[in-house]
């Protein structure tokens, strides 16, 4: 018993040792960032999680950023870049003397090289849409030959590349097949990587590019250090940094994970956390002495899309009673009530009018700051959604289930596990769609499960919603995809696979147009037409808090387009 | 008796040849596009740039033409590259395996320091209030969740008192910018240790401890001791020298089967402590439908536990010569 | 159970005053005396009438909620307070009581059976077929746990909860009974070459009265003691992949899932009511079970004698 003993006083003296030599972020030189799990991908060509982006943003520089007012400036070019008559054609110049992290000079040959390796046919990264509306792709890249599934017949010259052309090493031009209004966003925010870093790559053979996706190299504020996955990301000023600000000498990217976040900046084993939405993080932060918040309005919101192609949901009336049986309101009151929030107003919840970008120009729209004749908001009411059903021939059968032409009023709702909002939503359904007559089915499966099941014609039969939260980068609006009858195929965007002629023209015609009134007039009939066809609702929208260390760092304003990695610019280490 | 390891290990061939078309078939058939998964959402990426993408990955074809491929690999050692961390397997299991073993084998270690003693004193006063109190303690530790018991300590450990760090394996600035000295780099890392390991530790001291005092009380009934006890020796020597020497055989070969265990990753313990090691990778992979690291380390697990059946067995059969290698 | 295993009423021979019991009765009296064996069957019993009693008593529905009353913490109303749905959470600590053991009863019988069959004929039969079994075992074994659980739960999207819950202790009971069967075949094995076997041998016997007859009565302690075992470890296996966010998902409780609220950290800090029940009764219930078991270890131990 004495050996135990001993041992076990061993064991408890190696703790209290140890523990001295514990925590430390205390240095002064060191801002650390708490973030998701890093994987790795840090070429901008190639990373697919927002925190690998943080990487990047921090690494390197596209043409063209958004200011801390959410405009976008020139960043790399030297000034607004010159967009042709006939919207088509855009040239960037560029600024002189920018160097990469490693010395090398940017010309516009990196520029040109970063979009042909988008375009090569072995890049199989998730940014080959940059260059889909390029002239001369198909020249360049080849064409699909179904049966290899392989891009074959491309030249692999610049000269073919049409929609590319450098005109001398600081000017760059872009040549799109149609003047669409993305057009700019497309190019402009693409981060630019060194071409000298890539000299052995070969038309064909990304390989180069994709072995040195761990080593980023770009004209950004700061150099990577190391990297692991458990211990995170180490950044130190770079020396050939171009810009001004980034005083603060090194940066850490720490892991951690959503659902002790909080718990480590009231430690202080991080200095900040971005994008926090739930009341009971925000709340005891806003009780501390020591968190200051950086508050901006969420580009993104959660909501429910509906299956138009098979099941009672393929009823408009089905779907206009769903809306009008759900009570958003107060979802959205309940979730995020917060009554321990201290010199915040609240955090800043609503429900949106409409599907789109709250940051983009419809933004007035969503957020329901600016009316529209004619645009249905779904208020919950569940009188109306009864008499909607009614009026569409839905009869309660002996079981209190509404029935028509034989079908039970079934709903198939496909959910997430894990997911705090959705645990608040589902009973909600249950109970309120159960009162309006339908019988509600949950099925909780995990996030690619889900993407599988509302991407593939296969499963159109095996759900009639599903709930989802997106968030934008950029400005662009992002309604086409959505909605427009061409991507709603096997694999496309448009999930609800509405088809309808009328809105079908209005989006092409939002997409063509390009002074910006004119553009607004159609996205406002666009929202109606939206409202009467009920396919794609939101939920909720959101502002975002970026928590913070005020006795660390000062000066410290984020923006929806201008997060944490931009406004490092002007924040100072106290 | 190398003819009977021989034999056992061309045994195991056809075994992991099946395994591994199971485990290749249940990975694969696992809903969710690994394209989809690997291009993040609302990528843009056309469904014609997907079937691209697929071709490329390898994900093309009827099931087990992609088996054929991936088992003539294999078979050359090559275990194939992971999705999310774009680097072959072979070097992302070489990277994480031995956080797994370091705080496996610490575990293993104190637990039995630890289960040995208590164990013995067990046996010795059978049925006294220091056997029942050690017995329940024993049950605890079976039938305590681990996630559970883990999270506990970190809220009275960790949030409440402040002694040790949360999660992770070391503290990121000080892994960043260099330790000052190897003490201070083994302090950190210890320090995030501690936590699990209590964890790990009383799991297996539950069952070592049960298994010590049951080993023990077998010995103890034995003609022998009582021959030893008759001849009026002590009763220390009696117990030490005699009886533990031969409980200890059994034990060994516990403790023998239980080395390839030391490579494999629990998911849940990994998972809740952030720490870096292969049940982590597992789980990560299995999330964002890595097949070829899922497949990896789940073969690389399977052989493990055929590792370690099959070294129980010889040396049983060592210790003990009655059971029969047949 | 062949017949002299039955414990006969009033089969008191007495001889010099002294009782002769049969063994089940005599396993039964040393039972009862280990009083902590007792403790941990009583309380038992007493969870498993809480679980299939309660929620009728209480005579609330799943699906109930109510965001005014969210977050509550414990009254008289609400004896274990409100969940962030406002949901009661005795009412659902209860519930998931069902399913929690259920899923450890489904799964320690399907562990048993095939343990038993499996093991009990590759000891009995021994050489070729004895090493396919093995073989098959070490098979089984090393199945995918997690991602048989995925792929099964998207074949099995609108099938009722209850059904995938018994899915789930099936697969659970799938991966357990390996154990078991070492263990079956190791003792059977050994029994095989005592001379009682010998004798049932040149006696003629058939298989089948060998083996049900003479055979499987020896290893019953071993059986049923793991079988306790097993069920306590398949309510923990539960719990565990209920925390990967696998096995039976919400809305459904199981305490699993109840327990994992834990895993956000202001649940875990400000909302104790919540999560602490499920990981109470979980522990309590999952250490009753392992008392008894181990009460019938001793007190089907023909060795030990108090």
């Amino acid at each position: 018993m004495k050996k135990v003993l001993t041992l076990l006083s061993c064991f408890a003296m190696m703790i209290t040792l140890v523990a001295c030599g514990g925590s430390s972020s205390e240095s002064s030189d060191t801002f650390v960032m708490g973030a998701e799990k890093l994987t790795g991908t840090f070429s901008p060509l190639y990373y697919a999680s927002s925190y690998d982006g943080y990487v990047v943003d921090l690494a390197y520089d596209s043409l063209m950023d958004y200011d801390k007012d959410d405009v976008l400036v020139p960043e790399l070019a030297k000034e607004e870049p010159t967009i042709s008559e006939d919207g088509k054609t855009i040239t960037f110049k560029l600024q002189k003397d920018i160097k990469f992290s490693n010395g090398d000079p940017l010309t516009a040959d990196d520029v040109a090289f970063t979009f042909q390796v988008l375009a090569d046919p072995s890049y199989d990264g998730r940014y080959s849409a940059k260059v889909l509306y390029l002239e001369g792709l198909d020249a360049y890249r080849g064409v699909m030959n179904p049966d290899t599934k392989k891009y074959e017949g491309g030249s692999g010259k610049l000269e073919d590349f049409t929609g590319i052309k450098v005109i001398s090493d600081t000017e760059i031009q872009f040549t799109f097949t149609e003047a669409r209004s993305d057009n700019l966003l497309t190019v402009a925010k693409q981060a630019i990587v060194n071409a000298e870093d890539f000299a052995d790559y070969a038309f064909g053979d990304v390989k180069v590019v994709k072995d040195a996706m761990g080593e980023p190299n770009g004209t950004g504020p700061y150099v990577m250090k190391s990297w692991d996955a458990a211990t995170g990301a180490v950044f130190e000023k770079s020396e050939s940094y171009w810009g001004e600000g980034f005083e603060i000498a090194k940066v850490i990217i720490k892991p951690v994970e959503m659902t002790t976040d909080w718990t480590e900046l009231k430690n202080k084993s991080v200095d900040m956390l971005a994008g926090m939405i739930e009341p009971k993080k925000v709340g005891p932060a806003s009780g501390t002495d020591f968190v200051d918040f950086s508050t901006y309005p969420r580009a993104g919101m959660g909501y429910v899309e509906m299956n138009t192609a098979s099941g009672v949901t393929s009823d408009v009336a089905v779907r206009k009673a769903m809306m009008y049986g759900f009570d958003r309101q107060a979802f959205v009151d309940s979730y995020y009530e917060c009554p321990d929030c201290k010199g915040i107003p609240g955090v800043g919840a609503y429900v949106p009018q409409m599907y789109a970008n709250p940051g983009s120009s419809m933004g007035d729209i969503v957020r329901g700051t600016e009316e529209i004749a004619g645009l249905d908001s779904f208020d919950y009411d569940l009188d109306k959604a009864n008499k909607v059903l009614d009026e569409a021939g839905w009869v309660r059968g002996a079981d209190g289930i509404r029935v028509k032409d034989g079908q039970r009023l079934e709903i198939k709702a496909l959910t997430i596990k894990d997911h705090d909002i959705l645990s608040n939503i589902i009973p909600m359904w249950q109970k309120n769609w159960g009162e309006m007559g339908a019988d509600v089915k949950i099925a909780t499966v995990d996030f690619n499960t889900l993407l599988d099941k509302v991407y593939s014609d296969d499963a159109l039969n095996e759900w009639n919603i599903f709930f989802m939260a997106t968030s934008w980068t950029t400005t662009e609006v992002d309604i086409f995809s959505s909605f427009h009858s061409t991507e709603a195929k096997n694999g496309g965007d448009n999930l609800s696979r509405i088809s309808d002629p009328e809105l079908d023209a209005l989006l092409d015609e939002a997409l063509r147009t390009l002074d910006e009134d004119a553009q607004k007039e159609v996205y406002n009939k666009i929202a109606v037409k939206l409202g009467e066809l009920c396919v794609k609702v939101p939920v909720y929208g959101n502002t975002y808090f970026d928590m913070y260390n005020k006795d660390k760092i000062e000066g410290f304003k984020t923006n929806t387009f201008y997060n944490w990695t931009a406004a490092l610019k002007d924040a100072k280490m106290k | 008796m190398i003819k009977y390891i021989l034999k056992r290990l061309l045994n195991m061939i056809p075994v992991i040849f099946i395994i591994s078309i199971l485990i290749f078939a249940t990975v694969r058939s696992m809903p969710g596009d690994p394209v989809n998964a690997y291009l993040g959402m609302g990528s843009k990426v056309t469904p014609e740039q997907k079937e691209v993408i697929r071709e490329q990955l390898g994900l093309n074809g009827p099931m087990h033409e992609q088996y054929i491929r991936w088992a003539g690999r294999l078979v050359q050692g090559d275990l194939g590259e992971s999705i999310k961390y774009k680097k072959p397997v072979t070097e992302l299991i070489g990277e994480y395996i031995w956080n797994t073993f370091l705080l496996n084998v610490i575990s293993l270690i104190l637990a039995v320091l630890v289960s040995i003693p208590i164990g013995i004193k067990q046996a010795t006063k059978k049925y006294s209030k220091f056997d029942n109190f050690w017995t329940v303690f024993s049950l605890f530790g079976i039938s305590v969740p681990t996630f559970f018991f883990g999270l506990v300590l970190v809220f009275f450990l960790s949030l409440q008192l402040g002694l040790l760090p949360m999660n992770g394996m070391r503290d990121p600035i000080q892994a960043a910018f260099g330790y000052p000295n190897i003490f201070a780099n083994l302090a950190d890392v210890a320090s995030h240790m501690v936590i699990p390991v209590i964890v790990l530790a009383f799991g297996s001291f539950s069952s070592l401890s049960r298994y010590v005092r049951n080993a023990m009380i077998d010995v103890i009934n034995q003609d022998y001791i009582r021959t030893a006890r008759a001849k009026g020796l002590k009763e220390k020597v009696v117990i030490y020298r005699h009886a533990f020497k031969n409980a200890l055989i059994p034990l060994v070969t516990l403790l023998g089967s239980y080395i390839p265990s030391l490579f494999s990753g629990a998911m849940i313990l990994e998972t809740v402590f952030l720490w870096p090691g292969l049940g982590w990778i597992l789980i990560e992979a299995i999330n964002s439908r890595d097949l070829s690291v899922t497949t990896a380390v789940l073969l690389f697990s399977a052989v493990l536990m055929l590792l370690g059946n099959l070294l129980s067995d010889v040396l049983y059969s060592v210790v003990d010569p009655r059971i029969k290698t047949e | 159970m062949s017949k002299d295993q039955v414990i006969e009423p009033n089969v008191v021979v007495r001889e010099e005053d002294q009782e002769v019991l049969g063994p089940w009765r005599i396993a039964w009296n040393k039972f009862k005396k280990n009083k902590i064996a007792m403790a941990g069957l009583i309380l038992f019993v007493i969870i498993v009438f809480a679980v299939i009693f309660g929620p009728i008593i209480m005579g609330q529905s799943v699906n109930d909620f109510d965001f005014a009353a969210k977050g509550q913490g414990p009254s008289l109303s609400h004896l274990l307070g409100t969940d962030e749905q406002g949901r009661d959470v005795l009412f659902r600590l209860l519930l998931g009581g069902r399913i929690s053991i259920l899923v450890g009863v489904v799964s320690a019988v399907i562990t048993v059976l095939l343990g038993v069959i499996i093991g009990g004929a590759a000891g009995y039969y021994g050489g070729l077929i004895d090493n396919l079994l093995m073989r098959f075992t070490e098979i089984i074994y090393s199945l995918p746990f997690t991602p048989m659980i995925i792929a099964l739960g998207a074949t099995m999207m609108w099938v009722e909860g209850n059904i995938k819950m018994i899915v789930v202790s099936f697969l659970i009971g799938l991966l357990s009974w390996p154990t078991l069967a070492r263990l079956v075949r190791g003792q059977i094995l050994s029994l095989r070459e005592q001379e009682f076997m010998q004798a049932c041998e040149s006696l003629g016997l058939s298989d089948f009265s060998k083996i049900f007859k003479h055979l499987i009565p020896n290893v019953l302690s071993i059986v049923i003691v793991n079988a306790t075992l097993s069920m306590a470890s398949a309510i923990l296996t539960e719990a565990g992949l209920s925390f990967l966010g696998m096995g039976v998902t919400e809305p459904t409780p199981t305490w699993g899932n109840l327990m994992q609220l834990a895993r956000d950290i202001s649940r875990f800090q400000n909302m104790p009511w919540t999560w602490m029940p499920a990981g109470v009764m979980c522990f309590l219930t999952v250490i009753s079970i392992n008392l008894v078991g181990e009460g019938l270890r001793d007190a089907l131990d023909p060795k030990d004698v108090r």
